[in-house]
């Protein structure tokens, strides 16, 4: 090749890459947007840009709106409003919450803002037909203005928009204070009230904004892809951050040139290695893996090798505790018989069960509840790393994926028995976590959850390619074939044993984790997650109980990932482990109970299970004697069979309740004093002061004066003169009749 | 002193004048937790007014629903006459009514450099003109926070915080300022330092509510004071009065 053709590609490659760059670029812009002004790490950012992009088509094609208004619409309107219902519903009362809970709300709020959008206006995303743009004929006009490399229309305005949004968020930062007063209000609403700002307003306005550019991105980048779909978003959305992470996080031009960079990297990643490789070796398997995971790798690196990008943001609000204190989480003291009773009666429910679909369950039966078996293995582990050790993992599929494949090769190419293969896929699964928590243990907070996505999407875009892990191309063409195993005289081959197999791996599972934490270990991992400061002090090592953790996570996880691939005899990865749906298991098992065995059981069940027993109707119909006696519309609404769509909006809108309750629903029916109990209390506020007029002898039942900020902590420590106990009280309010109704009106009122 | 000595050594403000600042039967709870039980306090304009009480009696409680941080559950908050509590104000409300609030611990943004928390509340309340002159005033009275403009602010010493806040304060100069636990943690130095800005500000006719632990700066600086013990008002009246009342309130209960 001549001399001049070096310069040429290089020039080329820069110009490929530059409009996926600009795409990235858009997306991270608005993400640093998002991030800066709401202080919200939202993973839901890519759902926002699904639902206006979605919108869009759904205007140009099922109703046919000319170009100019289904752009305003989706842009102008859908989007600004669905950030600020996200404000005031969602994240407002959420202020402060942790960043950690945000972080777990705002991944529900990506599985469920599509799925309502779907459901709501009966989107079907149509494969293969890919949507016209915002300009006419954008992917069949080019221009070529270098005589190099032919942009297409798509393209340009892609690029334009990017650089000109930058432009005017650069504006608007700089020449009103507009960007300082969002700044203010992300550390600390309170206080920039205090400096005469209204809060409300400033973040009303930063949400609508940000959402506004999702749902800018999302149209314009809508083109690019074959089938409109939410993962598809989500994974964008994951390239974005990482080109944001380049900027920190904050720096909206620096995100700009993130973005482009990362675009122009792969696009000479693309045309340089090649030629160094040749057909094999070495430099082959680097190309055809190095590029997809070229933003994953960049995102883990920056997190873990960056550590300002970490405290940038962290500033504790001085004032979050001019608000109410969050109801703690606690523990009824019950009567252990009736504990011992409920135990029994749940074991007997779930033997009654396990008779009838064993004795009657037809195939489909028998196989939802060994998935929900299979499930709740691997849910286990949630239990473990998130439960236990406080770690959101957004990994939990990829170890699963791990031990399944190891099962895969071991069984191919060794022929090895199954089980034994399960056991070492187990091990190798723990293997690597723990390699992984070597530089993931010390970062805390939402960089967990960030580092372990990162790693999730680089194992999803290189690992199931590999031959010697995924099966590479062989595996594409035949399927990842995982046996049932041989017990002894039994053929697990046959579904009804192979479920009581399940059961049994299920058992010895929970058994494990129960002894776990009931050990040292677990209470280890529950001090950690109270305060690592006050464990650090009485001598726990925060990074070797990690450690532990995501090993012994990452193994509970590959087991079950090894008897979900035996159950569907294949590993089937797309279907089952892909890092989009694994997240999905994450936001199930803490909305139910991350905490407790029965959370994790409860979230198996309601993951295989629920859509066939509510959204099909098989529960409600073996009342009224078959699934055909449902009513399928009720006036205008439709009804049976609901769309199974509505299992990820209402999980992911419960995962909201994670903020308050991060025990889980399973948990704190147990743990929550009843509702009459509550409505009792409510309308009978413990202190009554029984002489309104005088105001000036501290009266005797002045009993919860407590302080400010330490809640219940601090009220006890306060010096009560005559401690009074709340029953006392109770009977202080019954005997002074006058007073009640006062009290009555300050209970509603709050 | 001025005249605002002579009339707070009465124990009540000048008749006919509105008080600057009313708190009229006052109750506010956290949830559950009541923090206080009908308190009334007046504050006239040019006044200093100490509050004093032992931990948890409610002095940061009281400041709060000055500054309408905290919502009382009843009663009435009067700036300057105005109702704010049947307005449903929110804390901004108050600023912008003239209420001034050091809170207790870190008063400053600690993600802003000390020149972008200057100019977030010069900006508003100044106008774009008015926050260069602003910086300079600030600068000028605490010349260390000039050297420090481009600093995080969350990254400077206790004192300069404070110095910080109170820079803000001198320059806009609102009708109440309260001030919560300023001394907490300073060296004994920049507490008087903070004092003598707190007496400037007081002579250029800012009412001053001081809520302190340290309870020998306050008795100095202020005309009344006004002993706060489990959410009651236990007795007010001229700080010369108070030496012994207060070393009472201290005292541990029973």
């Amino acid at each position: 090749m001549a001399d001049t053709s070096l310069a040429h590609d290089l020039f080329k490659a820069i110009l490929q890459g530059t409009p996926p760059g600009a795409v990235y670029a858009l997306v991270a812009v608005g993400f640093v947007l998002t991030y800066k002004t709401s202080g919200v790490f939202n993973l839901a950012f890519g759902a926002q840009a699904y639902v206006s992009a979605a919108m869009y088509f759904k205007a140009r094609e099922d109703w046919d709106w000319p170009t100019v208004p289904a752009v305003i619409l989706a842009v102008f309107v859908l989007a600004p409003v669905l950030g600020l219902v996200l404000e005031r519903l969602i994240f407002r009362p959420l202020r402060s919450a942790s960043a950690v809970s945000k972080l777990v709300v705002s991944i529900g709020l990506a599985v469920a803002i599509p799925s309502l959008f779907d459901i709501v206006f009966r989107f079907e995303p149509k494969s293969g037909a890919t949507p016209e743009g915002i300009v006419p004929d954008g992917a069949n006009v080019f221009y070529d203005p270098f005589g190099i490399y032919s942009f297409s229309r798509d393209e340009l305005v892609q690029m334009g928009v990017a650089v000109v949004a930058v432009l005017a968020l650069g504006a608007l930062f700089r020449f009103g204070d507009l960007g300082l007063r969002m700044r203010a209000v992300v550390e600390s609403p309170k206080m920039t009230e205090l400096n005469g700002i209204a809060a409300d307003r400033v973040s009303a306005f930063s949400w609508a904004l940000s959402s506004l550019f999702a749902g800018l991105a999302g149209v314009l980048i809508a083109p690019r892809f074959n089938t409109l779909s939410n993962a598809d978003f989500f994974s964008l959305m994951v390239v974005a951050i990482a080109a944001a992470a380049v900027g920190l996080l904050v720096s909206l031009p620096r995100a700009l040139a993130g973005g482009l960079s990362l675009g122009i990297v792969i696009a000479l990643l693309n045309t340089f290695l090649p030629r160094w490789a040749g057909d094999g070796g070495v430099m082959k398997m680097v190309q055809d893996n190095l590029t997809p995971s070229v933003p994953f790798v960049v995102l883990f690196g920056v997190v873990v090798l960056v550590p300002s990008i970490r405290k940038a943001r962290e500033s504790a609000d001085p004032l979050s505790g001019v608000e109410p204190p969050p109801a703690s989480v606690y523990r009824r003291v019950r009567d252990p018989r009736a504990v011992l009773t409920g135990k029994l009666v749940s074991l007997a429910a779930l033997l009654v069960v396990a008779i009838i679909v064993l004795a009657a369950g037809n195939e489909l039966w028998v196989y939802l509840v060994t998935q929900a078996v299979a499930i709740a293995i691997i849910f286990l582990s949630i239990v473990v790393i998130t439960g236990m050790a406080g770690q959101i993992s957004l990994c939990q599929g990829t170890f699963a994926a791990i031990g399944a494949f190891t099962v895969y090769q071991l069984v191919e190419r060794y022929n090895l028995s199954v089980i034994v293969a399960a056991l070492v896929g187990a091990l190798i699964a723990a293997a690597v976590a723990a390699v992984l928590a070597l530089p993931v243990r010390r970062l805390g907070g939402i960089w967990v959850a960030i580092a372990t996505m990162a790693f999730a999407y680089a194992f999803d875009a290189v690992g199931v390619k590999l031959s010697w892990i995924g099966g590479g191309d062989a595996a594409a063409l035949q399927g990842t074939d995982v046996p049932r195993p041989l017990l002894g005289p039994w053929d697990l081959a046959n579904d009804k044993y192979f479920l009581v197999f399940a059961v049994l791996v299920l058992v010895v599972a929970a058994l494990a984790v129960s002894a776990l934490s009931r050990g040292t270990f677990g209470r280890t991992l529950v001090a950690l997650r109270g305060s690592e400061l006050a464990s650090g002090s009485i001598g726990i090592s925060a990074a070797r109980a990690r450690l532990v953790a995501f090993a012994v996570s990452a193994f509970i996880a590959g087991l079950g990932g090894s008897v979900l691939a035996m159950l569907n005899e294949g590993v089937d990865y797309d279907n089952n482990f892909k890092p989009f749906a694994a997240m999905f298991w994450v936001v199930l098992v803490v909305v139910l109970g991350a905490r407790s065995i029965k959370g994790a059981l409860t979230a198996a069940a309601a993951f295989s299970l629920f859509a066939e027993l509510v959204f099909v109707g098989s529960l409600f119909g073996w009342f009224i004697g078959g699934t055909d006696n449902l009513p399928d519309h009720l006036g205008p609404i439709s009804l049976w069979p609901f769309p199974s769509k509505w299992m990820y909006v209402l999980f992911g809108l419960a995962a909201i309740q994670f903020a308050r309750h991060p025990e889980g629903l399973a948990e704190r029916s147990s743990s929550k004093p009843s509702l009459v109990e509550k409505l009792f209390t409510r309308f009978r506020p413990l202190p009554v002061a029984p002489d309104a007029g005088g105001g000036s002898a501290p009266a005797a039942v002045a009993a919860t004066g407590g302080g400010p900020r330490g809640g219940a902590g601090r009220s006890t420590a306060t010096a009560v003169p005559e401690p009074v106990t709340i029953g006392a009280n109770r009977a202080a309010a019954d005997a002074a009749p006058n007073d009640a109704p006062a009290a009555r009106t300050e209970g509603k009122g709050r | 002193m001025t005249a605002a000595v002579t009339r707070a050594a009465a124990g009540r403000p000048a008749r006919g004048e509105a008080p600057v600042l009313e708190l009229a039967s006052v109750s506010a709870a956290y949830g559950p937790f009541r923090a206080l039980f009908d308190v009334s306090l007046t504050l006239a304009r040019g006044e200093a007014l100490a509050l004093v009480g032992s931990n948890g009696a409610g002095k940061t409680t009281v400041a709060r629903v000055v500054s309408g941080l905290v919502t009382p559950s009843a009663g009435r908050v009067l700036v300057d006459g105005a109702d704010l509590t049947a307005a449903r104000a929110k804390p901004y409300h108050f600023a912008r009514a003239g209420i001034a609030h050091a809170t207790e611990g870190r008063s400053v943004f600690a993600t802003l450099s000390v020149e972008e928390n200057l100019t977030l509340s010069f900006r508003r309340a100044r106008g774009r003109g008015g926050v260069r002159g602003g910086l300079e005033l600030a600068y000028e009275a605490f010349p260390v926070l000039g050297r420090r403009r481009k600093q995080l602010a969350g990254t400077m010493s206790g004192g300069e915080q404070r110095m910080l806040s109170m820079a803000r304060v001198l320059v806009e100069k609102p009708k109440v300022l309260v001030a919560d636990e300023l001394s907490l943690g300073l060296a004994p130095k920049i507490v008087g330092e903070l004092y003598a800005s707190l007496a400037r500000l007081r002579a250029e006719g800012v009412s001053l509510l001081i809520v302190e632990q340290h309870v020998g700066h306050a008795l100095r600086l202020c005309d009344r004071v006004a002993v706060l013990g489990h959410g009651h008002v236990t007795w007010s009246g001229p700080a010369a009065e108070a030496t012994g009342i207060v070393t009472r309130a201290f005292a541990p209960a029973g």
